[in-house]
């Protein structure tokens, strides 16, 4: 008869355990040996742990049933492969009372972490008899190791960033490896996930620097990495992670994953910036899974993503999934560009890889700045055009602090600093964009072949050269100058014996970060009221050729400038 | 200092007795040529090239050189300057095949000035530079020069001031003489003789078919043509994607992305002229 009351009320405890297990996210399916004498009801636990994430370890609840009012007097111990481990709590049960939680992260009575293993956790009377529960715990070890940032299943749009400098030096390019952007490997630690003294390697941060590379020493960091990554606008990144192989112990051994459990699945998570989830089917150590992540903004910008990854398990099949305790993260930076690269015609070398970070930065921080949209092909432009030429809207300077090339502002007549002639006809814009590094001097070619490259690796199509025959000037204000000048050299000649700008439309329109003019209606003389050639008009009373020029100026179309 | 530009530029106003149908670059160049009277250059015989990466400039300490197609560029910072220092002086030079492509090198930058007005000569400076030089002057302050080109023989040579508001000024000019004495010290070049680029001997990487990630050795040789020590420098390009870096057994290539990667190497001779040659490796997806 007694023996058959306890079997009932074994019954009813564990109804009641799944019960309390169905209500909570962290409970897993019950494990737990239930001894009916006194009653002590198991009320769920974590099956499958990982300490080793941010927030993890194990759980397990429990409570005593009887009389309200009634105690008894428990420990809740730890046990692993060798035996007793630490005791996680001791104290009085008292029947009524809501559910005792304990919890274990993962660490010995020393304070260090375990290894992958067989765990359990005991309830036990206070002198250590007798045993009233036993919930089993797998202690795994969980990490990714590399991200690889793929083009989304609609198109090719992803692209490798380029930095433009290697110690110091400009003109030396780099591009983020396309086979993983984001890399948190040690080849000479003893595992890929753990650092040799059994703590877990820590996430690698993100790379904010726009100019160079991560270096180790003087050479490329090839392991310990995070670059930002660009797509075109609007995509929708697709992420593949790879899994890593396993930990290492406290005493600097290595240790397995210890996955796959037996009779259970495990599975990857990612949850992005909006909330949305991508889950993987069920992993194995040193596997890959491909997720999706949330789209990009429809515009040329920047946007940090913090991804959070959490594992779950299943007892069921895949039916039903309970979360692992904990989780890992990891910070990411998008680039979104207005469309496809382009380049010069033929051009070969990595720095026609993909869009530099230093530039795509610019804009996206110059859209910020000056609050000018760049969801349209209008907008991108105006964006560059003032931004470049900076003084307005919170842009003190011109991009990089330069200066138009007059002798009134210190220049020397207006000689190229950075835009190439003769063989290759390149533009140095690594030097430009590493502090001005040939001067803080610009003349009109260099402005012209730095806003045609520009703004053509951001995707923005038929970026040409336009350059424009002799012109007797009118008031013009010159990048970096203070104002309007109808005496650009200081000499009474206010003339250009030449000068280049950009066009998209052939030269129906035209862009010029050198220089703004005057529309006051008196483009003659000054003062002036600025006039951005954001596409302006090549011809017509508001025109360019009218505006900046007093006489008829010829113009011819070029190619697209290669980069240096 | 507005006295001293004018001083200089008051001569000649070019450009503005020409005002139309200057559209194209080879009919601004036309101009150009007419105009600073290039037909009238004295004669010059092409010289052994220019030890780019042994100049050596007083007070200047030399950095890296790189090439830029056939152009080899140098800069050169403060003596006493700390690592990472800003450069002082940008040196752009072409040793050219014959004289009448160094000129119209010269050329090239003279038909990129924005001013209508004629750069100044050398002797304007007190110096003649090999059989046309030209000087930028600056209006940052009085006497600064921010560029000198000239032309001696078959080698083009231009300076950039990087910092005209640095106190004392450096001498440019003073540069300029002194590289213009490295040149004119060459050997003369035999009649119908080029000055000889680097010959690369060898360029094989240890495999031509790796899976991305991996860095086989480039095997490299490379001889200069008169006993130095060419400086080496590495172009990656093709549908695939790595770099070359140099370890403690030699030169790598490591794949970053997979698809075929052109590795180009760049050789500049220790009398500055370039000669390249490419090699292609095949990289498979991880």
């Amino acid at each position: 008869m007694d023996t058959l009351r306890r079997g009932l009320r074994a019954s009813l405890a564990l109804l009641a355990g799944l019960t309390w297990l169905a209500a909570t996210s962290w409970a897993a399916t019950p494990q737990a040996l239930v001894y009916a004498q006194p009653l002590v009801v198991a009320d769920g636990h974590t099956r499958i742990a990982d300490p080793k994430l941010k927030g993890g370890g194990a759980q397990a609840s429990f409570h005593l049933k009887g009389t309200p009012g009634a105690t008894l007097a428990v420990r809740a111990d730890v046990h692993g492969p060798g035996g007793y481990i630490k005791t996680l709590w001791s104290g009085t049960l008292i029947a009524g009372a809501p559910p005792t939680k304990v919890s274990w992260d993962g660490k010995n009575a020393s304070g260090r972490y375990v290894a992958t293993g067989s765990y359990r956790i005991t309830v036990k009377g206070a002198g250590g008899t007798p045993t009233y529960l036993k919930f089993a715990v797998t202690v795994v070890r969980l990490g990714v190791t590399e991200i690889e940032f793929q083009d989304p299943p609609a198109g090719n749009d992803e692209w490798q960033m380029v930095y433009f400098m290697k110690n110091g030096v400009d003109g030396i390019f780099y591009a983020t490896p396309a086979i993983h952007e984001y890399a948190n490997l040690a080849s000479a630690d003893v595992s890929d996930l753990d650092l040799n003294n059994g703590n877990p390697r820590p996430a690698v941060a993100l790379h904010t620097a726009t100019d160079e590379p991560i270096m180790n020493g003087v050479n490329y960091e090839t392991e310990q990495l995070n670059y930002p990554l660009a797509y075109e606008r609007g995509a929708t990144p697709r992420l593949r992670a790879k899994l890593g192989n396993g930990g290492t112990t406290v005493g600097g051994a290595a240790m397995s994953s210890n996955y796959p459990v037996s009779g259970f699945d495990i599975r990857l998570v990612a949850t992005f910036p909006s909330g949305s989830a991508a889950a993987s089917g069920a992993i194995a150590p040193g596997g890959q899974v491909t997720l999706d992540g949330d789209p990009l903004p429809a515009d040329v910008s920047q946007t940090n993503w913090q991804i959070v990854w959490t594992w779950e398990y299943s007892g069921d099949g895949g039916v039903t999934w309970q979360r692992i305790l904990g989780k890992h993260e990891t910070a990411h930076r998008f680039y979104t560009i207005w469309g496809d690269p382009l380049w010069k015609a033929g051009a070969s070398g990595t720095q026609y890889t993909g869009p530099w970070v230093e530039v795509v930065d610019y804009v996206a921080s110059w859209s910020n700045t000056l609050g000018i949209s760049t969801a349209t092909a209008g907008g991108l432009v105006e964006t560059h055009v003032k931004g470049f030429f900076g003084q307005n809207g919170g842009l003190p300077t011109a991009i990089e602090g330069v200066i138009y090339d007059a002798y009134p502002l210190g220049g020397d007549g207006g000689a190229n600093h950075y835009m190439g002639f003769g063989v290759g006809s390149n533009m140095d814009l690594s030097a430009l964009l590493n502090a001005h590094a040939n001067g803080v001097y610009v003349n009109c070619s260099d402005n012209m072949g730095a806003t045609t490259t520009m703004l053509s690796m951001l995707g923005l199509p038929n970026m040409k050269p336009l350059r424009l025959g002799f012109m007797y000037l009118n008031a013009i204000w010159g990048i970096g100058a203070p104002a309007y000048t109808t005496d650009l050299w200081g000499t009474g000649n206010h003339a250009f014996s030449y000068h280049h700008i950009a066009t998209r439309t052939n030269g129906t329109d035209v862009i010029d970060t050198c220089l703004q003019v005057d529309e006051d209606g008196n483009p003659g003389s000054t003062p002036g009221i600025p006039g951005w050639n954001v596409d302006r008009p090549w011809a017509g009373p508001n025109g360019y050729d009218q505006l900046s020029s007093t006489n008829t100026v010829s113009t011819t179309l070029e190619t697209l400038p290669g980069l240096q | 200092m507005k006295h001293s530009i004018t001083r200089y530029l008051g001569a000649a106003l070019l450009l503005t007795s020409t005002a139309v149908a200057q559209g194209t670059y080879e009919e601004h160049v036309v101009r150009v040529r007419e105009a600073y009277g290039v037909a009238a250059w004295p004669a010059a015989i092409p010289r052994d090239g220019l030890p780019v990466a042994g100049l050596e400039l007083p007070g200047l300490r030399g950095g890296v050189v790189q090439s830029e197609g056939a152009f080899v560029t140098r800069d050169f910072y403060d003596a006493d300057s700390p690592a990472g220092a800003r450069p002082l002086l940008h040196l752009e030079a072409r040793v050219c095949d014959d004289v009448e492509a160094a000129r119209d090198v010269l050329v090239s930058w003279l038909a990129h000035l924005s001013s209508p007005e004629l750069a100044p000569e050398d002797g304007a400076f007190g110096v003649e530079l090999g059989q046309a030089g030209y000087v930028g002057p600056s209006g940052a302050a009085d006497k600064a020069v921010s560029w000198v080109a000239f032309v001696r023989g078959n080698v083009a040579v231009r300076l950039l001031n990087v910092d005209l508001f640095r106190t004392p000024q450096l001498d440019v000019v003073g540069a300029a003489r002194a590289i213009d004495a490295v040149i004119a010290a060459r050997p003369a070049l035999a009649k119908g003789a080029l000055p000889p680029n680097p010959e690369i001997a060898r360029l094989a990487p240890a495999s031509t078919s790796v899976v991305a990630g991996a860095a086989p050795r480039l095997d490299v040789v490379v001889a200069d043509p008169r006993g130095g020590v060419a400086t080496l420098q590495w172009r990656v390009g093709g549908s695939g994607q790595g770099y070359v870096e140099r370890r403690k057994d030699g030169w790598h290539l490591f794949t970053t992305g997979p698809g075929e990667v052109d590795v180009t190497l760049i050789a500049i001779s220790s009398i500055g002229t370039v000669a390249e040659r490419m090699v292609r490796v095949d990289v498979a997806p991880e």
